[in-house]
């Protein structure tokens, strides 16, 4: 029983961050219709920012992250300037291949800049193991879970609360309502990049603390699709909800079965659920028109 | 023009194709000799000159497009979107090693058994599609990618080990498939047969239905079309092409593992029909020769740069894949931007263009 | 005459045909066969130039180790250049990437076989890329020399173009499993294994599992671990629930790093050895000392901090051509005597340089001394592993750089030459 909820715990520590990434692409989704397929791409930009931050510049920690993540949204901004501005209207698959040939660009930029091999931070989050309740608990696990419970809990006080954010929603709702009623789409779609950019940047800056710094990081974003989609791909909290779940129901495959057999049990239970409750978890059916 | 339902149907319509369908068949006959000698009615050219490109390249090239044209045919004519390429090839490779390899089959009845096989499991895959639409479709293909992957594998690690599935070289007819020559014969006929049989689909009552389901269902099926009944019809059609390919695929490399099957193997072939055009056979085929194409012709032309040259000579010594990477990338980019019905629409324009000259805007 | 759409467009193509044959008049095209003497154009034996082709992982999800074995490699190609190259010739490389994909890696081969022909092939370090590409160079008798990693089925049977630079899995294994038996004192071990889905995974597990039966021992748990994954909890988890006498791992160094963190974390101190595929600084510096002195790694090459004389050479070389980076980097230095080889194999040649006369070159390369980052290179007509010889290396926290436990010879008695040589 103690295993269980060891792989349990493991589960969650691993699924915040695929919640983190699927939360920046549900939020860039939702707000721009933009499929972005270089969500795991900017996850990797994320952590070598750090490293740049840490090993070039010397900085101590907690600055080093605020800065990497205050250049990711910068990133971010541009990217959605240069190449997603013109891109408004055009079908939804001509801008997934957009993402998709970003994801190379980035990706081959990567390593042109860094190299190709790993790099580990010089300094890191404490990762000191304790035990609790008989489970063995790493300090770096609960901050990951605790980063990602108050970005999620920012993240819904800005939308229901703040004026920004009530007007972002109203842009994803309808953007030609929204421009009507007075409010700037334009903004809206640069602060929704940035903020994606910047989770997806704290997911890899979590990823670099857990293991390596390497080109292979942008593995993560394939997780963060299912994650979304569980959750509803409407919903930011769901999103988060459907990477734990994802998470937890990986570590527990692993553990119980294989680790080849992981990923057909995490799809495979997608699909039973998709075939049940089509829009995710927390998503709302859309009314179709005909 | 046309006055009647016959003389649209009609595969050439009109003379001056005759003409430059037969000046393009004359071309692609005359194509081998001129890649493997390296020369061009006695000229002798270049690596450069030539691209870098080898009948081993122009071989993959054929196969992409029969691959392609069976995704186009479900996604961009029916309007499903489907992860399971890569199961469908696997599915193709797994029948040909059970069928040749442990049994010893013919080699077109290998490649039947692999389409009919392939059209089974896609009837079945198709099923979803009855229920969910868009994205969510998307993802239960992708259930079955990695479904498939797993019963590949574990079909490879119980019968063949690790090192991967290795398969006998066929033979069509008594004719031995031995060297590029011959199966580039082999696959410009799979590939006419697969475009051919596409068209012809698509240009008769149930292919138009197709694009009926995808453009509307609801009206689709106010017009009496069985919207669930075509769907299933182009999984079962899209994947007997796929798996059939799937084992062309393995028999000209000769060897195949799990690893082969991945994501980006899907990506790969949804990039070449969105950057092609979705929903356009011709689009299949310029999408395939850009996508395996150009990254080799970029190589090439990145390994004559000479090392010496001060910033880009050694950029591209030592980051030669990197380089290639970026280059593609941004002209997929600028494709997109500025032509979002892809290579397609780009020939379109440009036919438009000649023929209406000057009056073309 | 009318200018009709029609004749614009053939007016089009013309031009084109005309300046596409402009292009290359100085061209000697595809029948520059040479008469006689000691150019080989078939082969890319040139006048004052030799090709030689690389074709390894640039962009696919294996490249963090071998665009640095690529480095290592042309590190040494760009030396033998700059010292007048090899018998008055310079050696071209012409690289292709095989992205970890069979049909690259097939595509690739042929290009290089006879589009583009080379007199011998560097790379292939992917397995599964490596089998695809096996039953054409043997047909072809292309010199392939050298790859990062060498699967069974190139070296059993004896293939006359094949040659090794780098120990086989099964010598690894022997050293390995010799040495952490001597160590601890044990004659049935209890083994837990944590290996990498790959191919080479299944290998090294199979290898492992003969030589327990006969030897003696068991495996008590036998995980395995997607490269790509973000942890190795579950699988740690269920090895230490096992409770083996130590843990054998053959993986990819970030996933070392994950290994080690999940033990960390679970407080097991159980002894970790690895294959060298997981060396390297990144394991080590995942946990802190008293977790990462339970982790040894056994490896045939030298890390470039240990001061032998080759090390020193090795830094100033990939200093010189840009590389100080990446020669810390274990992969860079396989690269770096794969390419020795290479050079001295081409020497040994002679101005007569074909594929054949290579492969002879390459036969009678004996006690190539390499100054210590490993021991000497021998090949023979029998013999086409190179290096055999393997130890283990630990990282010493205090020092911060890496330290050799014992000598090459201590080990050579456990190893057994399953594969040849």
């Amino acid at each position: 029983m103690v295993e269980f909820f060891q792989f349990v715990i493991g589960g969650l520590a691993v699924g915040s961050i695929y919640g983190l990434v699927a939360l920046g692409f549900v939020l860039i989704f939702k707000s721009t219709d933009v499929f972005n397929f270089a969500q795991g791409d900017l996850l990797m930009v994320g952590a070598y920012l750090l490293f740049t931050c840490l090993a070039t510049f010397s900085l101590p920690m907690i600055p080093a992250i605020l800065v990497a993540l205050a250049m990711a949204a910068l990133i971010g901004v541009l990217l959605q300037v240069i190449v997603f501005r013109p891109m408004i209207g055009k079908p939804l698959l001509t801008v997934v291949m957009v993402t998709i040939a970003l994801s190379l660009i980035i990706r081959s930029v990567m390593q042109i800049i860094y190299g190709a091999q790993e790099r580990t931070l010089p300094s890191r989050l404490p990762s000191d193991a304790f035990t609790f309740l008989g489970l063995h608990i790493s300090r770096l696990d609960v901050i990951v879970m605790a980063v990602t419970a108050v970005t999620v809990t920012a993240f819904a006080l800005f939308f229901r609360r703040s004026k920004l954010g009530l007007e972002m929603r109203a842009t994803a709702e309808s953007v030609e309502a929204a421009v009507l009623s007075g409010i700037d789409a334009n903004k809206v779609f640069i602060l929704a990049f940035g903020i994606g950019t910047a989770t997806a940047a704290l997911g890899g800056v979590l990823m670099g603390n857990l293991q390596t710094v390497s080109p292979q990081l942008n593995a993560l974003g394939l997780l963060a699709f299912p994650a979304a989609v569980l959750g509803g791909l409407t919903s930011i909290p769901g999103a988060v909800v459907g990477g734990l779940i994802i998470g937890v129901i990986q570590q527990l495959s692993i553990g119980y079965i294989s680790s080849t057999a992981a990923n057909v049990v995490v799809y495979g239970l997608l699909l039973v659920m998709l075939l049940v409750r089509p829009y995710g978890l927390f998503g709302r059916p859309t009314v179709e028109r005909v | 023009m046309d006055t009647n339902y016959k003389q649209q149907m009609r595969l050439f319509r009109t003379r001056g194709r005759v003409v430059w369908s037969l000046i393009g068949l004359a071309a692609l006959l005359y194509l081998p000799s001129v890649l493997d000698n390296r020369s061009i009615f006695g000229y002798g050219l270049t690596d450069t000159q030539l691209l870098g490109i080898g009948l081993a390249q122009i071989n993959f090239t054929l196969l992409a497009i029969v691959a392609a044209t069976a995704l186009n045919l479900l996604v961009g004519y029916t309007g499903l979107l489907s992860l399971g390429h890569a199961a469908f090839f696997s599915i193709g490779a797994i029948v040909a090693a059970v069928l040749d390899v442990q049994h010893s089959t013919p080699f077109l009845l290998v490649l039947l058994a692999a389409g009919l096989v392939g059209a089974l499991v896609g009837a079945f895959v198709g099923l979803p599609s009855l229920r969910l639409r868009g994205l969510y479709l998307l993802l239960s293909t992708f259930a079955l990618h990695f479904i498939a992957l797993y019963v590949f594998r574990e079909y490879q690690t119980r019968n063949f080990g690790f090192s991967g599935i290795a398969y006998k070289q066929p033979s069509v007819l008594g004719f031995p498939l031995d060297s590029d020559d011959h199966w580039y014969f082999l696959l410009l006929i799979a590939a006419a047969l697969t475009l051919l049989t596409c068209r012809n689909l698509l240009s008769v009552r149930s292919g138009r239905s197709l694009v009926a389901v995808r453009d509307h269902d609801v009206a689709a099926a106010a017009l009496g079309i069985p919207v669930g009944a075509q769907r299933i019809k182009a999984f079962a059609i899209s994947s007997f092409i796929t798996s059939a390919a799937g084992a062309l695929y393995v028999y000209y490399l000769g060897n195949t593992t799990a690893d082969a099957y991945t994501l980006e193997f899907v990506i790969n072939y949804f990039a070449i029909i969105i950057i092609g055009g979705m929903g356009s056979l011709l689009g299949s085929v310029l999408g395939a020769i850009l996508w395996t194409l150009l990254p080799q012709v970029l190589s090439t032309l990145a390994t004559s740069v000479d090392p010496t040259t001060p910033v880009l000579g050694n950029l591209l010594a030592n980051y030669q894949g990197q380089m290639v990477g970026v280059i593609l990338g941004l002209l997929i980019i600028l494709i997109m931007v500025f032509k979002p019905s892809g290579l397609n629409g780009l020939w379109l324009d440009l036919r438009r263009g000649v023929t209406k000259w000057p009056y073309s805007s | 005459m009318r200018l009709t759409p029609r004749f614009g467009t053939a007016l089009t193509v013309g031009a084109l045909a005309i300046g596409v044959a402009a292009c290359g008049s100085n061209s000697s095209g595809g029948s520059g066969a040479s008469s006689g003497g000691t150019n080989n154009a078939k082969e890319g034996v040139k006048a004052n130039q030799v090709d030689y082709g690389m074709v390894y992982d640039q962009t696919g999800p294996t490249n963090v180790s071998q665009i640095p074995w690529a480095h290592g490699f042309l590190t040494q190609i760009k030396k033998a250049n700059d010292a007048g190259g090899i018998n008055g010739r310079k050696i071209n490389i012409i690289a292709a990437d095989e992205k970890a994909e069979v049909p690259t890696g097939v595509a690739a081969y042929k290009k290089l076989s006879t589009q583009t022909p080379v007199v011998g092939i560097s790379g292939y370090g992917s397995s599964s890329v490596q089998e695809a590409v096996l039953p054409l160079i043997t047909k072809d008798n292309m010199p392939l020399v050298g790859p990062q990693s060498i699967t069974k089925e190139a070296l059993v049977p004896l293939h006359k173009s094949i040659f090794a630079v780098l120990p086989p899995y099964s010598d690894q294994v022997d050293v390995l499993l010799g040495y952490e038996n001597k160590k601890l004192g044990l004659t049935a071990p209890k083994v837990g294994i944590f290996r990498i889905t790959a191919a080479s995974g299944i290998e090294v597990d199979n290898l492992i599992k003969e030589r327990l039966k006969k030897n003696g021992g068991t495996v008590v748990s036998d995980q395995e671990g997607d490269p790509a994954a973000t942890s190795a909890d579950a699988q740690v988890q269920k090895i230490v629930a096992a409770k083996p006498d130590y843990i054998i791992l053959h993986t990819s160094p970030p996933q070392t790093a994950s290994v080690m963190k999940a033990l960390q974390k679970l407080g097991a101190k159980i002894p970790v050895i690895s294959t060298f595929a997981g060396g390297g600084p990144t394991g080590y510096q995942a946990v802190p000392k008293d977790f990462g002195n339970l982790l040894e790694y056994t490896a045939g090459v030298t890390p470039s901090d240990v001061s032998v004389p080759g090390n020193a050479q090795l830094l100033a070389d990939a200093t010189k051509y840009g590389y100080a980076k990446e020669a810390t980097n274990t992969a860079f230095t396989f690269g770096y005597l794969s390419g020795m080889a290479v050079v001295q194999g081409l020497k040994n040649a002679g101005k007569t340089l074909s594929r054949a006369s290579f492969i002879k070159g390459l036969e009678q390369i004996n006690g190539l001394d390499t100054g210590g980052i490993s021991e000497p290179i021998t090949y023979g007509a029998q013999d086409h592993v190179g290096l055999s010889a393997t130890r283990p290396y630990k990282f010493n926290y205090d020092t911060g750089k890496f330290e050799a436990i014992g000598e090459y010879s201590d080990y050579n008695s456990y190893i057994t030459h399953e594969y040849g040589g």
